[in-house]
């Protein structure tokens, strides 16, 4: 693959990226947190609809799926299951979530956590629990960006100035503009991350017959790979279906795109559109697996960054036609990334200023410092991931096993919170520390399953027992929204 | 302020049920069956189901979600 050409059109890229920012600076109305958290509350259905999207499927959704259809087998059609799932949890809160947000100004999730249970521990214990989460993510996209730039350029460009440029322009567009540039640049990357695959569609594009000669050859050859999964693996499926349905649907960053809508009508449209999302995107992906498995026969195990590398270098050889989808495809790979970073880096800024920095402050700071914090907050944590990203050797990709694990602990605040009036803010506090403590403790004793179902939801289950538990024959907190 | 339901309560009994059919636990192990547009036919019914998760929540987002 000419890496000159590519290396080009990254760059053209990124200076479209800041030229957003520059623009949506020069938008804004004003210094307010609402303004640099939620755009003002002004997204519309297409803006947000990109915005969502582009800030759900990470690098991890396009490299994953081909890699784990190779190495697993059709099973892994799941990840189209769950990936429908978020968006069927979404429905279960957002509409009455917006609803009150819009009525008490809310900017980040733990506006919802004071308003609806006013227990200031239990706000801080789920925000350290969002901010946990949102590190070890945002770490996992800055170590992507250098992986794959590295990968795509053959080491033309290597991994430390990969992390550091990409890192670079993200902060920078993001001081500029904050939410505003951050959801305009996710328009460009959901268009960039949309177009790549479908020129990924146009590079596969398998016929049925090309199909059925792979689905033979895996009948002939690993017929584990084409059969109905085991029982065992059928409980993980619909255990990863709950767990990461109702895990990714809460979000920090998602949470806020709910508070950031301009009208019940874009929310409405925007996550209409959103469920048919995962078909455009899983299913393409899931497909390019099945046609890259006889290139992958004699490897043992597909790692997860080499298919999608590996099969768009292929391609990319056989005519300039499908050299320069594959361009489109890594343009839109290192769309995937960024659009998830910038929008995991803006909203822990926002938790971290707003929700714990302003509440161990005496005084009340004005809603335009907070925002200089905020920005301040930005820089400091994107300083010390990209040196934590920069040094190999401190891996923390452990880590990100954990992250929906114990984010999923968070999802009883806001369903149980919406719909369970006789839950107590005791009772949720004792329930999360429980869901907590036991998903972090099965973590570190590096338990993933019991019974083939995830740790994360058997914590999550005991968090709902403990909740009810505790919040029996106790002075009830009334929702205060009926 | 009060926050009614946005959706009735058996529209969750229904994803339930498009879920647990989007996951072949009424089939048998191992088993391949034939194929149909080049892929095992309980990969197009577990495709199928999603699509049909993918309809009914367009439908009930049209049908309930009022301003």
């Amino acid at each position: 693959m000419d890496t000159t050409i590519l290396i080009i059109s990254i760059g053209c890229y990124l200076i479209l990226l800041l030229g957003l920012g520059f623009l949506a600076n020069r938008r804004k109305k004003s210094n307010s947190l609402k303004e640099f958290y939620l755009a003002g509350r002004s997204l519309g259905p297409f803006v947000l609809l990109f915005t969502l999207y582009a800030t759900q499927y990470s690098a991890n959704t396009m490299l994953v799926t081909p890699a784990e259809v190779v190495n697993s087998g059709m099973g892994m059609i799941l990840i189209l299951g769950y990936l429908t799932a978020v968006v069927v949890f979404y429905l279960t809160f957002a509409p009455q979530l917006y609803e009150i947000s819009r009525k008490f100004n809310f900017i980040t999730p733990g506006d919802w956590f004071d308003h609806r249970f006013k227990l200031p521990k239990l706000t801080l214990l789920a925000n350290g629990i969002l901010v946990i989460v949102s590190i070890n993510f945002l770490l996992s996209q800055l170590m992507a960006m250098g992986h794959i730039v590295n990968g795509v350029t053959d080491g033309q460009v290597p991994y430390w100035m990969g992390v550091v440029s990409l890192a670079l322009v993200v902060i920078v567009y993001e001081s500029l503009g904050g939410m505003r540039a951050v959801a305009w640049t996710d328009v460009i990357q959901g268009v960039m991350l949309f177009a790549g695959l479908m020129g990924l569609f146009i590079m596969v594009m398998p016929n049925t017959t090309e199909l059925a000669k792979i689905s033979n050859w895996l009948i002939e050859n690993e017929p584990q790979k084409i059969g109905v999964p085991k029982v065992g693996f059928r409980i993980y499926w619909a255990s990863l279906l709950l767990m990461i349905g109702l895990g990714a649907a809460v979000y920090p960053q998602a949470i806020q795109r709910i508070y950031a809508a301009k009208s019940v009508k874009s929310l409405r449209q925007s996550l209409g559109a959103m469920v048919i999302m995962p078909f455009v995107t899983v299913l393409i992906l899931f497909l390019l697996g099945m046609v890259s498995i006889p290139h992958f026969m004699d490897t043992e195990q597909a790692s997860k960054d080499t298919v999608l590398p590996t099969m768009l270098s292929f391609w990319a050889n056989t005519s300039t036609f499908h050299f320069g989808l594959a361009v489109m495809v890594i343009v839109g790979l290192i769309a995937a990334i960024m659009s998830t970073a910038d929008s995991v880096l803006l909203s822990l800024s926002s938790i971290l200023a707003k929700d714990i920095f302003a509440k161990f402050k005496s005084n009340k700071i004005s809603s335009e410092r907070l925002t200089k914090i905020g920005k301040m907050f930005s820089w400091g944590i994107m300083f010390l991931m990209v040196l934590v990203a920069l040094r190999p050797k401190i891996t923390l990709w452990g880590l990100i096993e954990l992250k929906m694990q114990i984010l999923v602990q968070i999802a009883p605040l806001f369903l149980l919170g919406i719909y369970a009036k006789n839950v107590t803010s005791r009772g949720m506090f004792v329930g999360l520390c429980t869901g907590f403590v036991f998903a972090t403790a099965t973590f570190l004793l590096n338990i993933k399953t019991i019974g083939h179902v995830h740790v994360g939801l058997i914590g999550l289950v005991v968090n709902i027992i403990c909740c009810y538990v505790f919040s029996r024959n106790k002075t009830k907190t009334k929702n205060p929204d009926g | 302020m009060q926050t009614k339901k946005v959706f009735p309560n058996w529209v969750w009994f229904i994803y339930i049920l498009l879920f647990s059919l989007s996951i072949p636990w009424y089939l048998p192990k191992g088993l391949i069956m034939h194929l149909t547009f080049g892929l095992p036919l309980w990969l197009v019914l577990c495709i199928a189901a999603i699509f049909g998760i993918v309809l009914f929540t367009l439908w009930i987002i049209g049908k309930f979600w009022r301003e």
